[in-house]
């Protein structure tokens, strides 16, 4: 932008001191107004409009009106417009109250040619971005406000979706497509373009535009949709250059993509770069599907790698973002837990953008008897960390029941303690290589929790039962279960041992 | 030693040792536990007490190691001719010394909860 375009207008009520402005900043190529008065000046800018100047450069002393007022009357109409006030030589009092009041910066007098240059042309530069910073937001919230750009989900399978999304920034790059095509197959695409700004929000909408196109045509092969949006990030916008080295523009693409056959009772699944997926029978526990792959835009392979699952014993999925996982491990509780705050709408700190949804397979399954509370799979190694392991139980059950007695509390918080430290020591002979899995579900009456643990452990052939009732003076290595017996409700083993099923009264 | 879990308080008059545990006895910091214990027995062992109080009031849990330890401690009482009480004040300890029969081997006291002044 050349000078031509930018104006100042120039304040003082000393002539001389007026004209050298005036043609100072003319020689510079500057659009130049004076006036030799705090209320000329301020005529001059009603008249043209603050937005048409670019800086101001007042006199502080100056009858009846000073500069400074002169400043305060700019500032209250027009926040960004620079201005620059001129005094007289060691007045530090005055300078500070300049720069306080809003001045971008002062120059005393004699004021030097290439001084007043310099501190205009900063001005002017300053007063444009401003002004642009200022545009730019309202074209972002005007985007943010479109509803249907992030989130799209077909009417006629809304009513199986249960979804949750909370942005934590005005803009950014998760989204949601719902979808069903001609053959009557649901696609369900949960992203996550890098970046939480304009440039993720538009790359976002590209990527959904073009899978909801390929989609909405029919016959749609979802890895084929999602290679094609792999090879966009990858080989069309994170280009290295081999002679200047990185670009530092760098685009991946985190996504959920689920094609379900509701006649076949199937579910293709492409994980790439997202947590992992659970899946919920009909009794309501869990079982996460241990499947994940790169982001798009890191992932080299051509075409990407789909399993297939088989839903047919299944009532729903689970998805979510990195938002959820990280936010709930900031605030100590477990993921589902903070799931259901969140869907309660209790205040909660949030680390990034939230989104996840279950999604209910078909009509004709009956509701499940639990849903999920705590689900966690711990390392055997972990049993070192039990103590940090259940104090995230705590903070979970806290949050989701507040009338619970301290006493009740602890009795469940030592049966959990001891079922896992049973299944991670002998179940994973506390290897790091070996995992455990430990769910805590609420029943649909809120009155009982149950808690399951699985270990991957061979099981054992004696009669447990027996064992527990026969603890001894001496101690007895199965007094953990003993405890868990006595304790709870409804406790059983199954698989030979290896899983622990007991149910647990709140209201005890 | 600055200990973390125990403090020890000798009552010649009522010839017992009395012990305030500060912690819950889990299966984590059971070896604190005892290393502390060890000490205070060396130092208490030949003094003329027959009851050791175990002051558990600000406990909350003990695990199936902890109750272990436990029964390690009631089992040296015996041999050297003494018994231990425990006080207790959470309702789950006290179910949980119920049903693994410490009580029967140990005395535990129960304490009362205070109503609230109004």
């Amino acid at each position: 932008m050349s000078n031509s375009s930018k104006t100042v207008l120039a304040v003082d009520d000393d002539s001389y001191g007026l004209t050298f402005f005036k043609v100072s900043l003319a020689r510079q190529g500057y659009h130049v107004y004076t006036a030799s008065s705090a209320g000329e000046a301020t005529a001059l800018l009603s008249e043209h409009g603050l937005d048409s100047f670019h800086c101001v450069l007042t006199d502080f002393r100056m009858p009846r009106i000073t500069g400074l007022d002169l400043l305060q009357w700019i500032h209250e109409r027009d926040p960004h417009l620079s201005t620059i006030i001129v005094t007289a030589q060691d007045n530090t009092a005055l300078v500070k109250d300049s720069l306080r009041g809003g001045a971008v910066d002062f120059l005393e007098k004699p004021v030097d040619f290439n001084r007043l240059l310099h501190s205009v042309e900063q001005g002017v530069q300053k007063t444009i971005r401003l002004r642009k910073e200022e545009q730019d937001q309202i074209g972002i919230r005007d985007i943010a406000s479109i509803k249907g750009l992030f989130v799209s989900v077909s009417s006629r399978v809304s009513s199986r979706l249960l979804y949750y999304f909370r942005p934590l920034h005005e803009l950014g790059g998760d989204f949601l497509q719902v979808m069903e095509d001609r053959c009557g197959k649901i696609f369900i695409i949960l992203g996550d373009v890098s970046g939480h700004d304009v440039k993720a929000a538009f790359l976002s909408a590209y990527l959904q535009g073009v899978l909801r196109g390929i989609v909405e045509q029919g016959d749609c092969d979802i890895r084929k949709a999602l290679s094609l949006c792999n090879d966009i990030v990858r080989k069309e916008w994170s280009v290295s250059n081999s002679r200047q080295g990185l670009s530092g523009e760098y685009i991946s693409l985190s996504v959920i993509a689920l094609e379900i056959d509701t006649r076949n009772a199937t579910c293709r699944l492409i994980n790439a770069g997202m947590p992992r997926v659970n899946l919920v029978d009909r009794h309501g526990f869990m079982s996460r599907i241990d499947y994940s792959d790169e982001p798009l835009g890191w992932n080299e392979k051509n075409p990407l790698k789909t399993t297939t699952l088989d839903i047919r014993d299944y009532h729903s999925i689970r998805l979510s973002t990195d938002g959820l996982i990280d936010s709930s491990e900031s605030s100590g509780v477990d993921t589902f837990t903070y799931a259901r705050m969140l869907l309660r709408e209790e205040t909660v700190s949030m680390l990034d953008d939230v989104m996840f949804l279950s999604f209910r397979f078909s009509d004709q399954m009956s509701v499940p008897s639990h849903q999920p509370l705590i689900y966690e799979q711990y390392r055997g190694d972990e049993i070192f960390d039990i103590d940090r392991l259940q104090d995230v139980w705590r903070r979970s059950l806290l949050v989701s029941f507040a009338e619970l007695s301290e006493d009740r509390l602890y009795d469940f918080l030592l049966c959990c303690r001891e079922a896992v430290i049973n299944a991670l020591v002998h179940g994973c002979d506390s290897s790091p290589e070996k995992v455990a899995s430990f769910q805590v579900s609420i029943s649909q009456d809120l009155k009982s929790l149950r808690v399951r643990i699985d270990d991957p452990g061979k099981g054992h052939s004696f009669d447990i039962e027996k064992r527990i009732q026969q603890l001894s003076e001496n101690g007895s290595t199965h007094l953990g279960l003993g405890l868990i017996k006595n304790l709870s409700d409804n406790f059983a083993t199954e698989n030979n041992g290896t899983t622990l099923v007991f149910d647990f009264s709140l209201a005890k | 030693m600055n200990p973390l879990m125990l403090s020890a308080a000798f009552e010649p008059k009522k010839q017992s040792l009395k012990l305030k545990m500060r912690r819950n006895l889990l299966s984590t910091n059971k070896d604190t536990f005892v290393a502390e214990f060890n000490a205070i027995w060396q130092q208490h062992r030949d003094l003329d007490w027959n009851q050791l109080i175990l002051d558990m009031n600000l406990t909350k849990m003990v695990d199936s190691i902890g109750l272990n330890v436990l029964q390690g401690m009631i089992s040296l009482l015996r041999e050297n001719g003494r018994q231990l009480t425990i006080l207790v004040s959470s309702p789950s300890i006290r179910k949980v010394f119920a049903f693994t029969r410490i009580d029967q081997k140990a005395t535990v006291i129960m304490r009362e909860k205070r109503p609230r002044k109004e």
